[in-house]
């Protein structure tokens, strides 16, 4: 963390970085792009019908979910190994991202399950690890709203983030072998993600795009905030103004 | 035995992540001198102890003990066993008797000898009648004692006390303030508390900590009881 | 940050366990205060599975592994809970780490006092369900199964223990972080008590003993190597 040195010349007024004006834009582009190549330009699914189309929606921000929490997890690991804040602000915002994009995720599945398997939820494999992907992350922001901010809880919640992120293979391991092992009432799995037409791939790789910069653009935004935050705090503290 | 230097550099700790408790703090603390720390409540005197042990690693800064941080490893182990604390913790089993916890300490510091260091730092103290009480069943007083024994059992060479005077009456301090005058000799000490009385009759160096920052540092010889006492109640005045 | 190998001061870290276990043992054998209370809130939720699951004996095999593990883990819960809180109560912990001692020393201890409490706790319950439901718990694989699963339990659950001791509403956040990272053991060990009641061959239950095997090396793994950085402050 570097000292604010307060000084007679007035600071730089705040500008928004090259990097946060370029994701803002892109994701909006692609976003825009995204939805109306999901909604229009795909052709209509030949057995689900409209329904499918959640699938644009569904699988991109799953996709984000997982991303933002092999984010933490690397970042854990970088506070643990050089216990620079920085680390712990991109963990913490991307724990925030991840249950947003998750639920999101699973919300979505929800609704297009219903139409199509006839139930909300299934614990198969895919879907009980989502939610306890989905668990581990809201524990580890109860953890760190309850014990504050604060280096203890940067590292309490560094060991969580490393922890919960290698349990989640585990978990679908386990739960797969439990199907396998237990016969269960089986659902329908539809294997629509393999034969699907052209069209219909390209608008899903253009959302998973748009989803991942939107992302990146999210968490650039909320951990230049954090910074700005964290050096105003300092400052006050350091002028004794709590 | 030679008592032990202490030096820290631009230490800074917080807890919270905007609030320093303590921050940029220089010290150096020579062999065999008797330190007295004054401040009111949240001043952050407690936090500097608990550096000081190497129970709280620094944000901030560095603190070493004859040149070696508490953490480094196998030297820092080493220090740290060179270094006795009394709390206003006990810190102390109370299913357990007086001599389980202080062989527990004894054998986690590995003393050879254990027996008769035992006996001896309960002499020191007055307590080797309630040997083999369970801790729980004793007075405050009489505990606050025990933690005295425990902190002193692998001979420290420097010893940190943190308001050890709590809880106890006029007697058990008298007898309190007699041990740090006359059984820690050739020791570096340092001690905080909110008795000025008993603070500068046992101490040679005179600090007081506010606001995490060190606003007073004087050597007893450099003033006198009456004007440090004086600046004292100036400075604590001066808080909200 | 001095980084421990595995392999440093080896018997002073056997010796500074065993020290720091003696102490558990004999403040909880003093106190009577965890083991106690773990054994009777696991009766007392057999009593309300009894009735709840309506047991009988077309029903009780089927459901046994998963009363069993279930009443399990909630009551070790409370014991794990107890073992750190009690440690905050006079700071004794503070004072154990004020004498140079490696922290893995007091995970070892804090783990193997864990494992031996729910060891206790296992057993007992085993000849409840025995008693209560009537079902046949007497069975090689079993014998396997039941003590990995504690010591999976024992070796993940101390740390998350020694996490929450000094925060607030600690008792209900410590199962909310752990049970997520419990439910691959829960899997595992319900499965392979399931499949070691019906008399299966090896290889039929070898899959879930070795992951048993691998979830808590693993989790030992981890928690040695980490459980400096949730004890330091």
């Amino acid at each position: 963390m570097k000292d604010l040195t307060i000084n007679s010349t007035p600071q730089k007024q705040y500008r928004p970085g090259t990097s946060l004006v370029i994701t803002a834009i892109a994701s909006t582009v692609a976003l825009s792009v995204g939805f109306y190549m999901a909604l229009i330009y795909a052709p209509e699914e030949a057995l689900q019908g409209g329904a499918q189309r959640i699938f644009y929606l569904h699988v991109p921000a799953l996709w984000v979910g997982a991303l933002a929490f092999l984010v933490v997890f690397i970042s854990s690991l970088g506070y643990l190994f050089s216990r620079n804040t920085i680390w712990d602000i991109i963990a913490r915002s991307s724990a925030e991202m991840g249950v947003i994009f998750l639920t999101l995720g699973i919300v979505a599945g929800a609704i297009w399950a219903r139409p199509i398997w006839g139930i909300w939820y299934s614990f198969d494999p895919r879907g009980t690890t989502t939610l306890v992907l989905w668990l581990t992350y809201v524990s580890y922001i109860m953890l760190r709203s309850i014990v504050g901010s604060g280096p203890r809880t940067s590292r309490l919640s560094a060991f969580l983030g490393i922890v919960g992120f290698i349990n989640v293979p585990l978990v679908f391991m386990a739960t797969r072998w439990w199907r396998t092992l237990h016969p269960a009432p089986t659902i329908v799995t539809s294997d629509s993600e393999s034969g699907m037409p052209q069209e219909m791939f390209l608008a899903f790789l253009v959302c998973l795009g748009a989803f991942t910069i939107f992302y990146a653009f999210l968490m650039i935004y909320r951990v230049q905030l954090e910074q700005i935050v964290e050096r105003v705090q300092t400052a006050r503290s350091t002028l004794g103004l709590f | 035995m030679d008592g032990t230097n202490l030096t820290a550099i631009n230490l800074g700790k917080k807890f919270h992540q905007h609030q320093f408790v303590l921050r940029h703090l220089d010290l150096h603390v020579k062999p065999n001198q008797r330190v007295g720390i004054f401040g009111p409540n949240g001043a952050g005197k407690t936090t500097l102890l608990k550096l000081m042990t190497g129970l709280f690693r620094p944000t901030e800064g560095t603190i070493e003990i004859d040149g070696i941080s508490p953490f480094s490893g196998a030297e820092g182990a080493r220090i740290r066993s060179s270094l006795g604390f009394v709390s206003h913790q006990t810190y102390l089993y109370n299913e357990m008797t007086v001599l389980e916890n202080l062989d527990l300490h004894g054998k986690l510091h590995g003393i050879k000898e254990r027996r008769t260091r035992i006996i001896t730092s309960l002499e020191n103290v007055g307590m080797t009648d309630h040997m083999n009480r369970p801790v729980g069943q004793l007075s405050r007083g009489m505990q606050q004692r025990i933690a005295l024994a425990r902190s002193t059992l692998h001979e420290p060479e420097l010893i940190v006390f943190d308001e050890p005077d709590t809880g106890l009456d006029d007697f058990a301090r008298e007898k309190l303030q007699g041990f740090m005058q006359t059984g820690l000799s050739e020791r570096t000490m340092i001690i905080t508390t909110h008795n000025l009385e008993l603070g500068m009759a046992v101490t040679d160096r005179w600090i007081i900590l506010l606001n995490g920052v060190i606003a007073y540092d004087i050597d007893s010889v450099a003033t006198t009881n009456e004007d440090f006492s004086y600046t004292y109640k100036q400075i604590m005045s001066s808080t909200p | 940050m001095k980084k421990r190998a595995f392999g440093k001061d080896l018997p002073g870290l056997i010796q500074q366990t065993w020290l720091l276990l003696k102490k558990d043992a004999l403040v909880e054998l003093r106190s009577k205060e965890s083991i106690p209370l773990m054994i009777v809130f696991c009766i007392v939720s057999l009593v309300i599975f009894n009735f709840t699951f309506d047991l009988r004996t077309s029903n009780v095999t089927l459901l046994a592994p998963g009363i069993l593990w279930v009443s399990f883990i909630f009551s070790g819960l409370l014991g794990l809970g107890r073992s750190f809180t009690r440690e905050t109560e006079r700071e004794t912990l503070a004072g154990i780490r004020l004498a140079p001692v490696d922290p893995a020393a007091i995970y070892l201890s804090k783990m193997l006092a864990c494992f031996f409490s729910v060891t206790i706790l296992q057993l007992l319950l085993t000849f409840l369900m025995v008693v209560f439901f009537d079902v046949n718990l007497a069975k090689p694989f079993v014998a396997v199964a039941l003590p990995l699963g504690s010591l999976g339990f024992a070796a993940i659950g101390t740390p998350f223990a020694a996490m929450t001791m000094n925060t607030r509403a600690r008792e209900a956040l410590l199962p909310v972080l752990l049970l997520p990272v419990l439910l691959p053991l829960v899997l595992a060990v319900v499965s392979s008590t399931a499949l070691a009641m019906d008399n299966v061959e090896w290889n039929e239950i070898s899959l879930w003993i070795h992951f048993l095997i691998g979830y808590d090396v693993l989790f030992l793994t981890i928690s040695f190597l980490g459980f400096q950085i949730i004890v330091e402050e």
